[in-house]
């Protein structure tokens, strides 16, 4: 076991790996009552095209999301969250574009918890009765996707943006997309995912660190795993340009949303590294759109915008700047946000302060297990480490780096986006 | 974790004393008889009170200012409990102890009283700029709920079944009312709230609580007491059955039915309900709701129940295709006739109960619900934790069974899905 230390937040986090390639991530605070355990694959939503041993797979957009629904359910077609429940402690899953998380929180029993997590997911018997009568209900999940204006601009966005990454379809799929997803799909996407090698798992709260991790060390020597499979996954060459340069859509709002974004090659910037990039990149959006900024003040004083928010996404080699506003006059707001993205100013007083803004809420952060653990889990799958010196990070950002990053963006690959309030009699 | 209530001369303030956060938080609230304010007025007022101030003349320098203390987020809110119309302005901040400035808790503090005691009021008008962009922004939130189909659901049911009700009014007030405010009237609003509502300050944190008071007494005078005793309670008259279907351009169907009571004793508002929530809707996929409409029929993704005990009704709601609805209905009716005929396996019962206590030790890490449970205990009768604890394992299966008596089903709404 070692200890990995937060620099700066005065935190700490005891890490081990199994002999099998579990890694056991822990962080305690004795002060709560609570304890969060998740067990994450990387493996997601946006997985459906994968290679084992020069051999191409494809799988239904959506079974990432189905194998998580049917990995909750027992045999005899109960749900597993019961099993949590007699440990007296709640328990969830979630899939993601690129993970897929089984999680309980509860207060007493820790060891109980983790041997039920460890053993109902990391082992699975398919039975094809209970993946009948769990289609239905991912059916109705998939129809409430379709009345969430944000989800339907989010995924109609990156259609919008990208050729080819797998990241325009809802990860619970179509209906279409659903009713044909077999046992096949869910086993083979288990059997290639789900591996302690491609796995971690991350235990927050108020526990002894000590024990968690002999437990877990233990628990693992007495099972067996085949050799993992170790997918590969296409190499997407997305091109620069962006596949349309403006889209409507209809949907359930009641104002019209208009939005911005702007496709940017990685490649493009300053050679820095990926935090201090997207660091930059929210904090000059922010600077430029948000509540301090001269712009949005004029903007909702002359009536023009509702609302303005602004987002930096990261999708593969690219980032996506963008800024979305909800409005009563779309045509007239899109040009004067496309013209202020053009002209980005930066300014040193407001960044800085921003910056120790983000400095308070990384100290009042390491308090919650819930949060913490979730923190954690985002930051071993996207940066594959917990991040020791993000205090650092902020606190190295300099007036020039932020300058270096602000002059390269090209902002030449530009989509606009309008969700429109669905007409009466549609 | 030490609790103390001061009465003051014309507001009273808990406080919770803990080191268990690394944040504090202070919270005001203004309370009236919801029948004695113009709630768009009141509403306006609020959220013009949190937008700008005498010293703050924009938001953007609100903003600033707020940025400057280290990120301090200051908020507003309106709801209702019962007859009680509760305005309320919170402000969360990092301990002292992690800031290097050391009048940081007095500017805090500060920033608090100097916002509600002197808002952006100039010649006898609230700011008309400032007005002008909240007027705009409430009438948007007042149509925000027809985005989503259960949110729509809800409002438009709770409008229907009790039109007549306070238990049909929304907090926010209505497109109507909002556009006949004047800045005029936001002042007059406000003299009214500080001098008719109740005020009471809640305070958690690892701070001096003393001291701590008395500097709040130095900063805060309300000119009056408030003395009238507000229910916090809104019974309605029960009604006959009755069943209305809305078209709709949602992709999804919502089935919502509500179960009307009289009065529940305190023991079953406090103790009894939770449980009976539980096993029929609310128990994490084992109740009975998720098992006959999910589970064994795969009719949904959703369903639930809950109880709302200040307007005395009981809510199941279900998401589902609007070819499955009379199933569905039939699967609800079943699930109450079992909390009716005390139809509940032994040993599941026992250990709901206990997973209710487990749950309440959960909801002591949050610094919120910690104070809300004290104000609620102190202000509206509801348990604090340590009673649960004695009283939860009491429960008997033969009290839910005399609640579910109390249950009348009354309204059944369905909110049909459009044409695909």
């Amino acid at each position: 076991m070692r200890e990995i230390v937060l620099k700066g937040v005065g935190e700490k986090v005891y890490y081990d790996q199994c002999d099998n390639g579990l890694k056991i991530y822990v962080w305690v605070n004795e002060k709560v009552n609570t304890f969060k355990g998740s067990l994450v694959f990387l493996g997601g939503a946006e997985n459906t095209e994968f290679t084992v041993n020069k051999k191409k797979y494809s799988v239904p957009s959506g079974t990432a999301h189905f194998l998580e629904h049917i990995m909750c359910k027992n045999d005899d077609g109960s749900s597993l969250l019961g099993n949590f429940n007699q440990l007296n402690s709640y328990s969830n899953a979630a899939t993601y574009a690129d993970k897929t998380a089984y999680e309980f929180v509860g207060t007493t029993n820790i060891l109980g918890n983790l041997e039920l997590l460890l053993d109902s997911i990391q082992t699975k018997n398919f039975v094809l009765d209970c993946i009948e009568t769990e289609r239905g209900p991912i059916l109705e999940e998939a129809r409430m996707q379709e009345d969430n204006g944000d989800r339907l601009a989010y995924y109609g966005i990156n259609s919008c943006l990208f050729f080819h990454y797998p990241n325009r379809v809802c990860g619970v799929g179509t209906t279409s997309d659903i009713e044909r997803i077999s046992l096949q799909d869910l086993k083979l996407f288990y059997d290639t995912f789900y591996h302690p090698l491609n796995s971690f798992l991350v235990v927050t709260g108020n526990v002894n660190p000590l024990e968690v991790i002999h437990f877990v060390k233990e628990n693992q020597k007495k099972k067996k795993f085949p050799v993992w499979k170790k997918p590969c996954f296409p190499k997407y060459v997305e091109p620069k340009k962006i596949v349309c340069e403006h889209k409507e859509i209809q949907a359930n709002v009641e104002l019209p949303k208009v939005y911005v974004s702007v496709k940017v090659p990685i490649s493009s910037l300053p050679k820095k590294n990926i935090v201090t990039l997207l660091s930059i990149l929210q904090l000059v959006l922010i600077s430029n759109f948000g509540s301090t900024s001269l712009f949005r003040e004029e903007m909702i004083e002359k009536k023009l915008v509702l609302t303005l928010n602004t987002s930096v996404e990261w999708e593969r080699k690219y980032f996506v700047l963008k800024v979305w506003a909800k409005t009563k006059y779309p045509l007239e707001v899109l040009p004067i946000l496309k013209e202020k993205l053009k002209n980005l100013d930066v300014y040193e007083n407001d960044i800085f302060r921003k910056i120790k803004s983000e400095i308070a809420n990384l100290v009042l952060g390491y308090e919650d297990p819930e949060y913490v653990n979730d923190i954690f889990a985002y930051m071993i799958v996207k940066y594959g480490k917990i991040l020791t010196n993000e205090k650092e990070i902020l606190e190295g950002i300099t007036i020039k780096d932020i300058l270096d990053v602000v002059q390269k963006i090209p902002m030449d690959k530009m989509n606009t986006f309008v969700v429109n309030p669905l007409k009466k009699g549609d | 974790m030490k609790y103390k209530k001061y009465n003051l001369d014309s507001y009273d303030i808990y406080t919770i004393q803990t080191d268990k956060f690394k944040n504090c938080y202070i919270e005001v609230r203004f309370r009236e008889d919801v029948r004695n304010i113009n709630l768009s007025r009141r509403n306006l007022l609020a959220a013009a009170m949190q937008y700008t101030s005498l010293k703050y003349p924009t938001k953007r320098e609100m903003i600033i200012a707020l940025e400057e203390l280290y990120n301090l987020s200051f908020t507003n809110d309106v709801f209702r409990v019962g007859y009680n119309h509760i305005v309320s302005f919170a402000l969360d901040f990092l301990h002292p102890k992690f800031v290097k400035e050391k009048s940081y808790l007095n500017d805090v503090i500060g920033f608090l009283f100097e916002v509600l005691l002197h808002p952006h009021i100039k010649n006898g008008n609230f700011d008309n700029r400032s007005v002008a962009i909240l007027k705009e922004r409430i009438h948007a939130s007042l149509d925000q709920y027809k985005e989503r189909p259960f949110s729509f659901a809800r409002t438009d049911s709770l409008q229907r079944i009790f039109k007549d009700s306070v238990s049909g009014k929304r907090a926010l007030g209505t497109h109507e009312e909002l556009e006949q405010v004047t800045s005029e009237d936001l002042v007059l609003e406000y003299q009214k709230m500080f001098q008719d509502a109740h005020c009471e300050i809640l305070i958690i944190g690892d701070l001096e609580m003393d001291a701590l008071v008395k500097k709040i007494q130095n900063l805060f005078y309300k000119p009056s007491i408030a003395l009238e005793n507000i229910p916090g309670t809104v019974v309605n008259p029960i009604h006959s059955y009755n069943e209305e279907k809305v078209a709709s351009t949602y992709s999804q169907t919502q089935l919502l039915c509500y179960y009307q009571f009289k009065e529940l004793t305190t023991y079953e508002k406090n103790f009894v309900g939770p449980i009976f929530s539980r096993i029929l809707g609310a128990a994490n996929m084992t109740d009975k709701l998720t098992k006959y409409l999910r589970t064994d029929n795969s009719l949904c993704y959703y369903c639930g129940f809950y109880l709302n005990y200040n307007n005395s009704f009981g809510m199941v709601y279900v998401g589902l295709s609007k070819k499955e609805v009379k199933k569905a209905k039939t699967m609800i009716v079943k699930a109450m006739k079992e909390m009716l005929k005390g139809d509940i396996e032994k040993e599941y019962f026992e250990q709901q109960k206990e997973k209710f206590l487990a749950d309440l030790k959960i909801r002591e890490d949050d610094i919120y619900g910690l104070i809300d449970t004290y104000y609620f205990h102190e202000v509206f009768g509801n348990a604090l934790n340590e009673e649960y604890y004695e009283e939860i394992p009491k429960v008997t299966i033969q009290d839910l069974q005399t609640l579910a008596k109390k249950l009348e089903f009354t309204y059944c709404y369905i909110l049909e899905e459009g044409e695909a």
